[in-house]
C-alpha cells in the first residue's frame, strides 16, 4: 500500500515537473489535430466520459468542424488530456462521415485492420456502446442479447443497417455508419455479425 | 405456258433453292453458343466498365470533394456557438401558478488551433417585473499549455464540486430546479475571478483530473435580524475586485477508478470580508477585518447502463470577526448535500428521477429539506421535457416549506 502511494506520488511529481518544464513549448503547440490519433480508443473514451454529466449526443448532432471546438471545450470541462481529446475528436469526425463516404473509402483503400479478427474489431469499434457481451453500455443503446432484438434481423439487413448507420425508433442517439470506423469492409462487418451471433446466441427465425 | 412442263419447272426450282442455301448457310449450334458467349462477355465487360470506371469514379470524386469541404481543411480560427435555454411553469403551494422563462444562456467559443480558446457564457433572464437581466456567467481564455495542463484565466465557474461547474445547465440537470444550497447565494461557491490550472493524467492506469485556482474570493453580507447583526450570506459569484486584498485558493481532484465511476474532493481556503449591511448601519463596516473562509466538498457519480447515481456535499465556513466585530462578530457555517438517482426503464426515452437535499444555513428561515421526484421525456439527447414535484420542509411560515410543481422544457444547442 505504502509503495503504491509512493509510486503515485512519484508519478504525480514527475508529471507536474514535466508539465511545468513544457510551459509554452512550441513543439507541442505545433502538433496537428490528426497526428497519432486512435479513433477506436476515442470511441471508448467518448462513451465513458460524456455520459458522466449529460445525455449522449449523437455524432450526427454536429458537423466535423463544430466538433473541434465542442470537444476542446469538453477537454476543459470534463478533464481530458490532450491525447484523449484528439482521440475522441477523431472518432466523432469519422462518425460524421456519411454512409456513401464510408463505402467509397472501403472500396478504394485497403483496410489497415483487415487482418484483425471479428472479435478484435468488435472490441475496438463496437463494444464501447454495445458492451462486451452486446447487452448495451449506454442509455438508448439496444440490448443485442434479446431474442426479440436487433439480431433477429437477417444478416443482409443487419449489414445494410451497419453500413448506413441507423436510428432506432424511440432512441435519441443514432449509430454512425460502420460504428464510426469508415475503414471497415463489408466482409469484416459480416464477420462481426457472425461473431455477435456466436456471442449472444441470437439468430433469426428460419 | 404448258402445264405439262411443270415437273421440269419444279425440278429447276428445287435446284435453285438448294443452290441458294449454299450461300445462306444456317449457323451451327456451336456457332450460336460462341456468339452468345461473346455477347455475354461483352455485356459483362460493359457492366464492369459502368460499375468500375463510371459510377465509382464519380462517387470517389464526389466523396473527395465532400471530404475536402467537411473534414480536411478547417481554418486555424474556429468560431462556434453553443448554449442552452429553458422555459417552464411553476405552481407553488399557497400561490397561483405562473409560466416563466428560465434563462437563455448562449455560449461563444473562439478557438485558434489547439492553442487557445476564448469561452464566454451569457445568462439572460426575465425578472418578475418583466425586465430583462443580462449577466456574464463566465468569460475565460483557455491556454492549452500541453497535453496535461490548461491555464484558464478570467471569470470561471467554481471548480468546487460538480453541480455548479458541470451539472447546472437546464438541459443537463435532470430536475427543473437546483438542489437547495447549490444555487446562487447558497453553500456552494458559484464562480470566481482569477486564474486556474486544469488538466488530467493517468496514475497507475487510473484516470484523474484536477483543477487548482487562485482568485479574488467572495464577499460577505450581514443583516440586522432579531436585534443583532448576523452574517446573512456569502456572495461567491466572481467579484471583479478584491475588496480586502486577500486571495482565495482552492481546487478539486477527481479520480475515475473504473469507467462510469468518478470520485472528487474539493477544498478552498482564504479570507473574506463583510462588504455590505442589509437593513442596517453601513458605517459599522469600518471596524471589519478579513475573516477566515474555508470550503470543503466531496462528490460522487456512478453510471451503469441506464442507471445513474450522484451525490455531493459542500460546506462553507466563515470565521469569527477578528476586528471590532460591530457588523457581525460571530462566524457562520453553511452546509448542503444531495443524493440523486435516475433511471431510464427499458432503455426508453422516459426517465425517472428522485433527489433528496438537506440544506443547513445560519438562518432557520433558509434551512430546507427537500424530496424532489420527476419524470422526464427525452425527446432528443439535447431536448428534454420535465415534470417534477418538490416536497419541501422548512421553517413554518417561510417559503422554504412550500411544495412546488414544476414543468420545464430544456434545450441545449
Amino acid at each position: 500500500m505504502i509503495n503504491t502511494f509512493r509510486k503515485m506520488a512519484a508519478e504525480i511529481s514527475i508529471i507536474t515537473v514535466v508539465s511545468i518544464l513544457m510551459l509554452g513549448s512550441p513543439s507541442l503547440l505545433a502538433k496537428g489535430l490528426s497526428d497519432g490519433v486512435d479513433a477506436a480508443r476515442g470511441g471508448a473514451l467518448w462513451s465513458e466520459n460524456c455520459a458522466r454529466c449529460h445525455n449522449m449526443r449523437s455524432p450526427s448532432d454536429l458537423n466535423s468542424e463544430q466538433w473541434i471546438t465542442s470537444v476542446y471545450h469538453m477537454r476543459v470541462k470534463a478533464g481530458l488530456t490532450g491525447q484523449e481529446t484528439r482521440d475522441i475528436l477523431a472518432f466523432l469526425q469519422n462518425a460524421t462521415k456519411t454512409a456513401t463516404q464510408a463505402a467509397v473509402k472501403t472500396e478504394s483503400q485497403p483496410s489497415p485492420i483487415s487482418v484483425r479478427s471479428a472479435k478484435d474489431i468488435y472490441t475496438a469499434s463496437c463494444s464501447a456502446c454495445h458492451g462486451d457481451k452486446g447487452q448495451g453500455n449506454l442509455p438508448g443503446v439496444p440490448d443485442l442479447t434479446s431474442t426479440k432484438g436487433r439480431l433477429m434481423k437477417p444478416d443482409n439487413v443487419l449489414l445494410a443497417n451497419i453500413v448506413s448507420g441507423m436510428q432506432t425508433p424511440g432512441n435519441v442517439m443514432a449509430m454512425p455508419p460502420k460504428g464510426g470506423n469508415a475503414d471497415l469492409t463489408d466482409k469484416e462487418l459480416g464477420a462481426v455479425i457472425t461473431y455477435l451471433r456466436s456471442l449472444t446466441g441470437v439468430t433469426p427465425d428460419e | 405456258m404448258k402445264f405439262n412442263n411443270a415437273p421440269t419447272l419444279l425440278l429447276f426450282m428445287v435446284a435453285g433453292l438448294s443452290s441458294a442455301s449454299l450461300y445462306a448457310k444456317e449457323p451451327s449450334r456451336q456457332e450460336l453458343v460462341d456468339r452468345i458467349d461473346l455477347l455475354e462477355s461483352e455485356l459483362k465487360q460493359l457492366r464492369q466498365d459502368v460499375d468500375n470506371n463510371a459510377s465509382k469514379e464519380s462517387l470517389q470524386v464526389i466523396s473527395e470533394k465532400i471530404d475536402g469541404i467537411a473534414v480536411s481543411s478547417p481554418s486555424d480560427t474556429l468560431i462556434h456557438m453553443a448554449g442552452y435555454a429553458d422555459v417552464g411553469y411553476i405552481d407553488q403551494e399557497s400561490s397561483d401558478g405562473s409560466f416563466g422563462v428560465g434563462s437563455f444562456s448562449p455560449i461563444f467559443h473562439f478557438q485558434y488551433r489547439d492553442l487557445v480558446m476564448l469561452e464566454s457564457e451569457l445568462e439572460i433572464e426575465i425578472d418578475d417585473a418583466g425586465e430583462t437581466e443580462t449577466n456574464l456567467e463566465y468569460l475565460t481564455i483557455d491556454w492549452f499549455i500541453n497535453d496535461y495542463m490548461a491555464l484558464i484565466a478570467g471569470k470561471f465557474l467554481s471548480p468546487i464540486g460538480q453541480f455548479r461547474q458541470s451539472l447546472h445547465p437546464s438541459w443537463i440537470n435532470k430536475l427543473p430546479s437546483a438542489p437547495p444550497g447549490f444555487g446562487h447565494d447558497g453553500a456552494a461557491p458559484v464562480s470566481e475571478v482569477g486564474v486556474q490550472l486544469r488538466g488530467a493524467f493517468s496514475v497507475a492506469n487510473m484516470r484523474t483530473n484536477y483543477a487548482l485556482y487562485v482568485g479574488n474570493g467572495p464577499e460577505l453580507l450581514t443583516a440586522f435580524e432579531d436585534g443583532e447583526y448576523e452574517l446573512d450570506g456569502v456572495e461567491a459569484e466572481g467579484k471583479g475586485t478584491d475588496a480586502d486584498g486577500e486571495k482565495v485558493m482552492g481546487g478539486r481532484f477527481g479520480v475515475i477508478p473504473v469507467a462510469g465511476l468518478e470520485l472528487g474532493l474539493s477544498v478552498a481556503t482564504g479570507k473574506a470580508t463583510v462588504t455590505a449591511v442589509e437593513d442596517g448601519d453601513s458605517s459599522l463596516l469600518s471596524g471589519e477585518a478579513a475573516r477566515d473562509y474555508d470550503v470543503l466538498g466531496a462528490d460522487l457519480s456512478w453510471s451503469i447502463q441506464a442507471f445513474n447515481f450522484r451525490g455531493e456535499y459542500v460546506e462553507t465556513k466563515v470565521g469569527d470577526d477578528i476586528g471590532s466585530g460591530a457588523a457581525a462578530s460571530e462566524g457562520a457555517t453553511w452546509t448542503t448535500w444531495y443524493a440523486q438517482s435516475s433511471w431510464r426503464p427499458g432503455q426508453s426515452s422516459w426517465e425517472l428521477v428522485a433527489r433528496y437535499t438537506d440544506f443547513d444555513s445560519p438562518h432557520n428561515s433558509q434551512d430546507q429539506q427537500q424530496w424532489a421526484v420527476g419524470l422526464n421525456y427525452i425527446v432528443a439527447s439535447n431536448f428534454i421535457a420535465k415534470i417534477a414535484y418538490e416536497f419541501n420542509d422548512g421553517e413554518s411560515g417561510s417559503d422554504a416549506e412550500l411544495d412546488r410543481l414544476l414543468l420545464q422544457l430544456a434545450y441545449g444547442f
